[in-house]
């Protein structure tokens, strides 16, 4: 269980968090959303413990969150960052195996390695050097990495994504979601950052709405989501519809 | 460590090359031993020189019977220096290698990024004015001051480095090569200085602490250094995995569970320890830590693991072809070996700069 409690980040005299309560549990997938500079990516580092906060507690599994040592907490919680660019010349398949912990056998590391790669739809760029793949292809082995981590750990744990479908086609969009999904139903929790409200609905339990640095509004996504909360995030007046009228493609509905 | 064979086993294509590079390089080490055993004035037929070798080692009888001046011409002369070339080369190539990985810069080399300036500076320093301290400095540390005095400069140097080349936990190549550029200048005009001011006696000349030069090399001297290149190359596989994991970025880094603060001060330490003893006792030579784990990466791939260990054999392998180049082109007088390195790596690195002009800001 993940719990940030009353969280105040700051820069100099800027506030970026302020007042952020947030909590995650296993089993259960948190979407935030919010516009850009609303503070979501500096809230998922705090909770990586990545980043330092001023003010507030954060907890894992009740303890506080500077008292686990890197090599602990990498055991519990997997962290996609928006996009990495690595110094030297990897392959794709030597990138996913650095979420393999050190103590881990060969032959069951490279087991986890093959199935995260054929889970993220990249078993064939496997032996292609990391630095030539496209932006969504390079994404896709990073929560390759990040997948394997877990796994190595027991399966469990926290996966936090930020933005883990911003470069994606649509198809590994929902690919991507269905496997945070996934992760969830086998007893993990997940926090994404998503862009995409329509994508937010399809895959959270809950849906954590930011804006300025504070959270506008918390719970489920279908008691939340109104034309006056996107008003009051992004500015811009949008219908929000149950039914569509129309025709459309229903991304709930591709697949293979 | 494991993670490190995690690595190469996920990869099929890259893991059975590894070994025969590896190999290679070790075979590479061997026939460069042996034609720095062989080549000098007095040529020693490559037999004669194993058989030399096997009877110094075991003490026993030689298959063929060889005369008592290839004797001492082999194990006296050209065996000391052969292995210090070595132990220098592996010690340069490895302490690049580490230098890169902590950096995320396959441009930073010891020489380059002003660190072997740096040793230099404090070993002139204390070459001048260390006499003063007279009896107060306990036997053990006066013993091996030379080389603490530089493994101090290597240290300054680095530190120094990462303060003025690393902002928000990035080093860009400019500010790496602009930083690397004017620490060496400057520990290298205080050396000029201090050379300048220097009695004759107390100094050996310019050209050794710019240049470099293995003629110095005794067993006595390889003895001072073995243990700090040692430190270096132990150290190098303890964080390798560590540094696979740094590629990412630091903050990954810590994310995959990695004491990013903890691996780059060892690797700060142990790169000032091999560098320091390096320059200790030849001076200064370049390239060798820029040229060798480059080359490697093209054949081998990144990971740090077998990275290390083909710098070692590479850079040992590198350095005694280089030196035995360095002291018959002009024989009866020798070339300072940092003008043979320098022929090879600059060429090369303009090259690199070339290569990666567009993918490095």
């Amino acid at each position: 269980m993940y719990r940030a409690e009353n969280i105040r980040v700051t820069a100099g005299a800027k506030v970026i968090l302020d007042d952020v309560f947030l909590s995650l549990a296993p089993r259960k997938v948190v979407a935030i959303v919010g516009p850009n500079g609303a503070g979501k990516s500096t809230l998922l580092k705090v909770l990586a413990g990545e980043r330092r906060y001023g003010h507030g507690t954060v907890t894992l599994d009740g303890a506080p969150l500077q008292h686990w040592d890197p090599a602990a907490l990498a055991r519990k919680r997997a962290v996609l960052p928006q996009s990495v660019v690595v110094a030297f010349p990897f392959f794709a398949s030597e990138i996913v195996a650095l979420g393999i912990p050190p103590y881990l056998a060969r032959t069951e590391a490279a087991r986890l390695v093959e199935r995260a790669l054929r889970e993220v739809d990249m078993l064939s760029a496997r032996e292609q050097s990391y630095d030539t793949l496209s932006g969504g292809e390079r994404q896709r082995i990073q929560l390759a990495r990040v997948l394997v981590q877990l796994w190595a750990n027991g399966g469990q744990g926290y996966l936090l994504l930020d933005e883990p479908t911003a470069s994606l086609d649509l198809p590994h969009k929902i690919a991507t979601l269905r496997i945070a999904r996934e992760h969830a139903n086998a007893g993990g929790g997940v926090l994404a950052i998503l862009h995409d409200i329509n994508l937010a609905l399809m895959v959270a339990d809950e849906l954590v709405a930011m804006r300025a640095g504070r959270v506008t509004a918390k719970g489920a996504p279908k008691d939340i989501v109104t034309s006056d909360l996107i008003h009051a995030l992004y500015g811009v007046r949008a219908e929000i519809g149950a039914v569509p009228s129309g025709p459309f493609l229903l991304p709930q509905s591709i697949r293979g | 460590m494991s993670a490190g064979d995690a690595a190469l086993s996920v990869s099929w294509r890259r893991s059975g090359r590894t070994k025969s590079v590896i190999i290679a390089c070790a075979l590479l080490l061997a026939a460069a031993g042996v034609a720095s055993l062989a080549i000098g004035p007095v040529v020693i037929a490559p037999g004669n020189v194993t058989s030399i070798l096997w009877q110094g080692a075991f003490g026993a009888q030689a298959p063929v019977s060889s005369d008592l001046r290839d004797v001492v011409v082999v194990l006296d002369i050209r065996l000391p220096r052969t292995v210090m070339a070595a132990l220098v080369g592996a010690t340069l190539a490895v302490a690049g290698a580490v230098l890169q990985g902590v950096f995320r810069n396959p441009l930073a080399d010891p020489g380059l990024v002003g660190i072997s300036p740096g040793a230099a500076l404090a070993a002139v320093a204390w070459i001048v004015f260390g006499g003063w301290t007279g009896g107060y400095v306990p036997a053990l540390i006066a013993n091996h001051a030379l080389p603490l005095a530089s493994f101090a400069g290597s240290l300054i140097a680095i530190v120094l480095l990462h303060r003025l080349a690393t902002q928000d936990g990035r080093t860009s190549v400019a500010n790496l090569l602009f930083a690397g550029i004017a620490l060496g200048a400057l520990a290298n005009a205080g050396t000029g200085l201090f050379i300048f001011v220097a009695s004759d006696q107390q100094l050996r000349e310019f050209t050794f602490w710019t240049l470099g030069s293995l003629g110095g090399a005794t067993w006595q001297r390889i003895g001072l250094i073995l243990p700090f290149a040692l430190v270096l190359v132990g150290g190098s596989f303890w964080i390798a995995r560590a540094l696979d994991a740094l590629a990412l970025g630091e903050a990954e880094a810590f994310h995959t569970g990695v004491n990013v603060e903890r691996v780059k001060r060892i690797a700060i330490v142990i790169v000032a320890a091999g560098v320091g003893a390096a320059v200790a006792v030849s001076g200064i030579i370049g390239f060798v830590g820029l040229v060798v784990p480059h080359l490697l990466r093209l054949s081998i791939g990144p990971s740090h693991k077998s990275l290390f260990l083909g710098s070692a054999l590479l850079g040992a392998a590198l350095l005694t072809a280089s030196d035995i180049f360095a002291r018959t082109v002009a024989s009866p007088a020798e070339l300072p070996i940092g003008v043979v390195t320098a022929f090879i790596g600059a060429p090369f690195f303009i090259w690199l700069l070339q290569r990666h002009k567009r993918s490095f800001g």
